[in-house]
């Protein structure tokens, strides 16, 4: 009888506990209310590295970052947080003063930033303006008495939604300088010939080579980064290549 | 009586005399190099003498104005006491960077001085192209031999007796040490020895690694012997402190030498270093680590105020030093979570200092605290964990306690920070506490799908624009086109048969092989689409489909 009475409290207790376990995220929501940055960042990272990146997550991190005196690695972390809500005017807002704090000319040096919508949603707008005129052209060819106007109208819509989504495309793959003595080196091996790039500004991701990464600037010079020097904002999955990942792609042949 | 009066006619003598001097001497400018490659650089020097508060100088005009680039990039004050004697210099030095090549004039440099401009001399410099001395000659203004001494003897090479004994110039690189942890210093030592004579000073660009925070140690001269021969050893030395683990490459450096009575240039150069980088040890980390790394460290802890108001603000300030650690890789010291205090970092200040063969380095971090409720708050706990590489082994220092007296205020409730606060804390502090979409939406359209879907649309446009009957007689009937409406039939019929009478058309479609049948069909068609083009148009769309329809069959007929 006993026994089976310290059972049911030892499940109690353990359903207790298990109820009231923290998750990851809200201990880094929790540092953040208690003013740790740092502790925030150390969770953050971690969760970044295992593949649990989020919406919620990367904005937390942008502010432990910004917090700690790193715009550079906030700019990076509200970056990626845009990837996953793109129209988020708290993290467009938090963005737009960690890019003053770094500099307020940075934004001439930046590639495409993220645009206002999804991917999907540039799509499917596309995909309907497209099917749109072609139905209207298809009808006032087969005969039906469409005049020449709304097929024009809608000819014309198209091209300026075209026009829209390619000016404020990104490209593939980008990434944001965090180190303040980066330079473009012209090959992926140690050096110390290459141009001298502002910390934070926004570049495009070629390519990457053992520790080095390709990148491209607004104005176009290229040259080769190591990867501890740049956080990437891939479009897919928008994950950072933690310096120990890039540890253990190194030692794979 | 007569000394004074002596010594005021020297001192009235000799004052314009030493004006004139230093007038015409005053500002003085040299270039480096008259001719240089495209992948070299060369320095403008401007020496102003006697003076060392002129503000600035600014870059010369060149001409033609491109191809050649020029940037200031720092100042040297120097003072010169000889037989005591005084003379203060300022020295600005301009960067020339060629572009293209070709044949540049660089204007006089004009300096105010004490209300009287001065101008130096034009210079010329030409850009030739690339020069291959191997990799890496290109001269820098940063020359840690620029007054280097050339009272040594003259080179072998041009020495009528053979020397038996060393070498005249001895170029040598050190990295010490080869093998160091994350944010542990490594010392570069470059060093040039030279037992000849050298015509002007050697030309040395400094390699700067990527990741590495660099310090520079001050030059070093001194006298050595080695294989019988006296040597003048030059040390330019600097640390580097490594930011992340992996393998640095240290590039061969390089000195240009111009040697012996006609200036024949040679290169010097040493032997590429690695440097590996391990990771800190994660075992036995403090918690209160923030990466410090070094042998020796300080930290103390200070408060503006002890006692304060509720809401107001007290100023934190963490006081820390090093040897052999650098505290500008240290972005905070360890500060416990102190119940019911909140804590903002402002900014502080540091220096990093390199000299005498140690590195030194000290920051000042600056916290803000607010207590909102009244009490007896104990800070204590302020920590700096440090990581000892000769020991490796991890050590915590922890600052003294400190205490601050909360009195009960007008400042309770939370706004009233001042307003220098308000202007450094963000617009909004709370995070987000949803996750949120964990499924990245945002990025690019790809290229694919943008031409895919401009064709689509570039499709139904053309389908659209290119309908039969929109441009005149191009769209109307034809064999290939049905007419599809009143309009279109008239003229496919006028097209089939354009004669004006009924006999002319009977003439034309009989020359087309059709039947009196078919022909008799025709004139009653025509006569039925005259009626209902004329007519009242009652039930005209009615019989516009039903007469379409003849018409076809009637073709059909015709062609059979």
């Amino acid at each position: 009888m006993t026994r089976c009475f310290l059972r049911v409290v030892l499940l109690f207790v353990l359903l207790s506990n298990f109820g009231l376990a923290q998750s990851p995220f809200d201990k880094v929501v929790q540092s953040l209310l208690q003013q740790d940055d740092a502790r925030a960042v150390r969770i953050s990272e971690t969760l970044v590295a295992e593949n649990q990146g989020s919406f919620g997550l990367f904005y937390n991190q942008g502010l432990a970052y910004r917090n700690l005196g790193q715009p550079a690695r906030a700019r990076a972390s509200f970056e990626q947080a845009l990837q996953f809500e793109p129209r988020d005017l708290s993290t467009r807002r938090r963005l737009r003063e960690v890019k003053v704090r770094l500099s307020p000319e940075i934004t001439q040096h930046d590639v495409a930033a993220t645009p206002w919508w999804s991917v999907a949603e540039a799509q499917t707008a596309l995909l309907l303006a497209a099917l749109l005129v072609l139905g209207l052209g298809l009808a006032r060819a087969s005969g039906r008495t469409i005049s020449k106007r709304p097929l024009l109208v809608a000819g014309s819509g198209f091209v300026v939604l075209l026009a829209l989504v390619a000016y404020t495309n990104p490209p593939a793959s980008r990434g944001v300088l965090i180190s303040p003595t980066v330079r473009l080196l012209e090959k992926p091996q140690g050096g110390d010939k290459g141009v001298v790039v502002p910390e934070g500004i926004l570049v495009e991701v070629l390519g990457s080579k053992g520790h080095f990464v390709e990148v491209r600037t607004r104005e176009s010079m290229r040259g080769w980064v190591r990867a501890a020097e740049i956080v990437l904002i891939n479009g897919e999955g928008a994950q950072v290549q933690t310096n120990t990942e890039l540890q253990q792609e190194k030692k794979q042949p | 009586m007569r000394r004074p009066i002596l010594l005021l006619l020297l001192l009235l003598l000799g004052q314009p005399l030493a004006a004139q001097v230093l007038g015409n001497n005053r500002v003085s400018s040299t270039l480096s190099h008259d001719q240089i490659g495209l992948d070299e650089t060369a320095t403008l020097s401007v020496v102003v003498k006697g003076v060392n508060d002129v503000m600035d100088v600014n870059p010369p005009t060149v001409r033609p104005s491109t191809g050649l680039q020029i940037v200031p990039v720092g100042r040297q004050v120097s003072m010169t006491s000889i037989n005591g004697v005084t003379t203060t210099a300022t020295q600005f030095n301009f960067l020339l960077t060629p572009l293209e090549k070709g044949r540049y004039v660089i204007d006089p440099v004009t300096v105010t001085v004490n209300g009287l401009t001065h101008e130096t001399t034009p210079h010329r410099i030409e850009v030739t192209d690339i020069v291959s001395r191997n990799s890496s000659n290109s001269t820098n203004p940063y020359n840690p031999w620029g007054r280097y001494n050339t009272t040594s003897p003259a080179m072998d090479a041009l020495d009528p007796f053979n020397r038996p004994r060393g070498k005249d110039f001895i170029l040598e690189s050190e990295l010490e040490p080869e093998t160091v942890y994350k944010n542990q210093p490594t010392v570069y030592n470059l060093r040039l020895m030279a037992a000849a004579r050298l015509m002007r000073d050697p030309r040395y660009a400094p390699i700067l690694p990527t990741g590495l925070v660099s310090v520079p140690f001050p030059q070093e001269n001194s006298q050595q012997q080695r294989d019988g021969r006296n040597y003048s050893v030059t040390e330019a030395r600097t640390a580097f402190f490594p930011m992340t683990e992996g393998e640095y490459e240290f590039p061969a450096s390089e000195v240009l030498l111009s040697a012996g009575i006609f200036g024949r240039d040679q290169t010097l150069a040493t032997e590429p270093h690695v440097l590996k980088v391990l990771p800190l040890p994660r075992e036995d980390q403090p918690a209160s680590f923030t990466g410090a790394v070094g042998e020796y460290f300080e930290l103390s802890a200070s408060l503006d105020k002890t006692r304060v108001s509720a809401g107001e603000t007290v100023e934190l300030r963490v006081a820390t030093y090093s040897e052999e650690g650098n505290l500008e890789l240290v972005p905070y010291p360890y500060l416990p979570d102190w119940q019911g205090v909140e804590k903002k970092q402002a900014k502080g200040s540091s220096k990093v200092e390199a000299d005498n063969g140690a590195i030194t380095s000290r920051r000042k971090y600056v916290f803000r605290l607010r207590m909102k409720e009244p009490g007896h708050y104990d800070l204590s706990g302020i920590t700096l964990a440090y990581f000892r590489p000769s020991e490796e082994r991890y050590e915590v220092l922890r600052a003294p306690d400190l205490t601050v007296e909360v009195l009960p205020g007008k400042a309770t409730q939370g706004p009233e920070s001042t307003l220098l606060e308000q202007s450094e804390l963000p617009e909004d502090e709370s995070p987000e506490k949803e996750e949120g979409s964990r499924t990245s939406s945002a990025g690019r359209v790809e290229t694919v799908h943008l031409l895919s879907l401009s064709g689509i649309a570039l499709l139904g446009l053309l389908a659209g624009l290119l309908k039969p009957g929109f441009k005149g007689p191009k769209f109307s009937w034809s064999p290939t086109h049905r007419p599809q409406d009143l309009s279109g039939l008239e003229k496919a019929l006028s097209a089939l048969a354009p004669g004006a009478d009924r006999l002319a058309r009977e003439e034309q479609l009989s020359q087309k092989g059709w039947g009196s049948a078919e022909i008799m069909d025709f004139e009653r068609l025509k006569s039925a689409v005259a009626a209902l083009r004329y007519g009242d148009g009652g039930r005209e769309e009615a019989k516009v489909g039903d007469l379409l329809e003849s018409f076809q069959s009637l073709l059909r007929r015709a062609e059979k």
